[in-house]
């Protein structure tokens, strides 16, 4: 497999697989993957639990675990991460080219260290500025820039809100310079109010430093938000992939559909999951026929939409 | 007509951790919380993280005692009687709690999370067994879950475990808080959808408690708005969110929009909760709490500019 490297983008992922070894076998938590990021955009990795998005997400910020199965390709801005079935630069860009701000903020940051703390190691560990007083200003910056007052640096996270320390990480990830932020369900752990605020902190914070954004999320309804574009994820497989307005539109793909109408809690089509060969999707959709069994190809339509469903193929 | 439960000047004091002992510093979670639910009505409270919802459904069940006020269901206060009556009469409340997981033991199988309150309610095995099947149907899930472990099924599945063994054993209330709120949208509309359903089967008393108005508005009969231990509005559902008339509440209408919203902080219990965050405040007026003003039958609100 022949992959060029190309320099305007963030993200290259070809043919990527990432699995978890389970009783022996290999179970493929995202199968076969192709991905582009141009740099100094955005896209939102779309889907339900159990879908693989985390996994995926956890592979661009360079924080797979050490038993993961890998295969195919994975190139982050020009290093590459993953080639022939080995994780091989994974430390190269952790935490310096891709940074990740985390799903959980209050079990993320180090209960036992000040805030202040946190700033200045992660500006000596990757940045290398050990002059206190110039650390401080960058600080100050950091700070101001997500909205909080500078009273929060002398405190410990469990004297802050959710909102807050959700704040404190977005600035973390920032104070290291990344190229790439990866946004881990940024709003879940948040109640229905904050959600707009964060999400559109985090859309123009890196619109501003110029940051390609990766935002990975179950809530379709923060999309339009944030990104210009979007992937659908179900069971590992990408099924969608197009520009957010089209998506929302008008979906293609059976999924996305659904995942709009759980929006307006009005998807009601309860069936467990499980993947039996064929279109990942083929238990749940609404549409299935007897052709759903032969695995759809990825169509690609104009406007860089592409679906991987039977009905659009016909 | 008489209400089921009827919650009457409910106020709940936590001591904070002031590091000495004779520093005494403590919070109000609810201060002078009222409310009544009749028979087959559901009532939603909505508001943010720390607005002191959860805290009151916990007081209901009992798992903490409110410095003041009383908790009436069918007339008799839940904090007079004597502990026999007491545990007789919350047997009788369905709990649905945030995270399912936290909710069931993880050494029962299924079918005996839901026999649990059959048992407690004295219902003989052999009924037992008749009574399981309907009620895993009613939660759309198969029997074969039945011999299930919780770690073998989803968070989604597990909720609807947790639902079922709610309405088990016919409860005179069915307490939900956050019923959707741990869960990723597709199962949180699936659950919506379940709830709803369930209502025309069952035809549950209830108080939902959530953050998400969105849930509130599809499941309720009657919506409250909760700020810093206070019901800030209280109507039926389409009137409020038609004609919000707290500048909290259209402020909660527009974030499901994603429109901008600030957290409120909440400094000085002695002004208005909203003071800081208020665009339409009277500087003097709202420096003092206002009370909580009855407008018609159905609609209460505590605001200075309706007072």
């Amino acid at each position: 497999m022949v992959l060029n490297v190309k320099k305007e983008f963030a993200v290259q992922a070809e043919a990527l697989s990432l699995g978890y070894e389970d009783l022996g076998s290999v179970f493929w938590a995202v199968r076969d993957v192709h991905l582009e990021i141009e740099r100094g955009s955005s896209l939102c990795i779309v889907g339900e639990s159990g879908s693989g998005k985390t996994t995926l997400g956890n592979a661009i910020a360079g924080l797979l675990p050490p038993y993961v199965r890998v295969a195919g390709k994975l190139v982050i801005e020009g290093v590459e991460v993953i080639k022939d079935s080995r994780v091989i630069g994974a430390n190269k860009i952790r935490g310096r080219i891709v940074t990740k701000i985390p799903q959980n903020p209050a079990t993320s940051l180090n209960p036992y260290v000040r805030i202040e703390q946190m700033f200045y190691d992660v500006l000596r560990d990757v940045r290398g500025i050990r002059e206190k007083r110039i650390a401080r200003e960058e600080i100050s910056k950091l700070v101001s820039a997500v909205g909080l007052e500078e009273d929060v640096l002398y405190m410990y996270p469990h004297e802050l809100s959710g909102g807050m320390s959700q704040r404190v990480t977005i600035a973390l990830a920032l104070a290291s310079k990344p190229s790439i932020i990866v946004a881990d369900e940024p709003t879940s752990n948040l109640d229905a109010y904050l959600k707009g605020h964060i999400v559109r902190l985090i859309r123009d914070l890196s619109d501003k430093f110029g940051i390609s954004l990766v935002v990975i999320t179950h809530d379709i309804s923060i999309t339009e938000v944030v990104c210009k574009d979007m992937v659908v994820m179900f069971l590992g497989e990408i099924v969608e992939r197009g520009h957010v307005k089209d998506i929302i539109r008008a979906p293609l793909h059976p999924y996305s559909s659904e995942l709009i109408e759980a929006v307006n809690l009005e998807s009601a089509s309860y069936k467990p999951k499980k993947y039996a060969g064929g279109c990942v999707y083929h238990a749940r959709c609404p549409h299935a026929s007897n052709e759903c069994l032969k695995p759809p190809p990825l169509l690609k339509l104009s406007d860089g939409r592409e679906v991987k469903c039977w009905r659009q193929a016909r | 007509m008489k209400p089921v439960l009827s919650v009457r000047e409910v106020w709940v004091e936590f001591r904070l951790a002031t590091g000495s002992p004779r520093v005494k510093k403590s919070v109000h979670a609810l201060r002078g919380v009222n409310f009544d639910v009749f028979e087959r009505e559901v009532y939603g409270i909505v508001g943010a993280s720390g607005s002191g919802k959860s805290t009151l459904l916990k007081v209901i069940m009992g798992f903490i005692k409110p410095s003041m006020g009383t908790i009436e269901i069918d007339g008799i206060n839940l904090l007079k009687v004597d502990r026999e009556t007491r545990k007789s009469i919350i047997k009788k409340i369905g709990y649905v709690s945030q995270n399912p997981l936290t909710a069931v033991d993880p050494r029962f199988k299924v079918k005996d999370i839901i026999a649990e309150p059959l048992k407690a309610a004295g219902v003989p095995k052999s009924d037992i067994v008749k009574i399981l099947p309907t009620l895993i149907e009613a939660v759309g899930l198969t029997p074969e879950v039945m011999e299930l472990l919780p770690y073998e099924l989803s968070l989604g599945m597990l909720q609807r475990v947790v639902i079922a063994r709610a309405i088990a054993a016919k409860p005179r209330v069915l307490l939900l808080d956050e019923p959707t709120s741990a869960l990723d949208s597709v199962t949180q509309s699936h659950i919506t959808v379940l709830l709803r359903e369930l209502r025309e089967l069952f035809g549950y008393t209830s108080v939902l408690v959530s953050h998400d108005l969105r849930v509130v508005s599809r499941l309720a009969d009657k919506l409250a708005i909760m700020l810093a231990g206070l019901i800030l509005e209280e109507g039926l559902v389409a009137d409020v969110l038609n004609r919000p008339l707290h500048p909290y509440t259209q402020a909660l209408i527009d974030s499901l929009k994603l429109k901008e919203m600030k957290e409120v902080l909440v400094a000085d219990p002695r002004v208005c909760p909203y003071y800081t965050n208020c665009t339409q405040r009277l500087e003097e007026k709202c420096r003092v709490l206002p009370p909580l003003v009855e407008l018609s039958n159905t609609r209460k609100v505590r605001c200075w500019l309706y007072a």
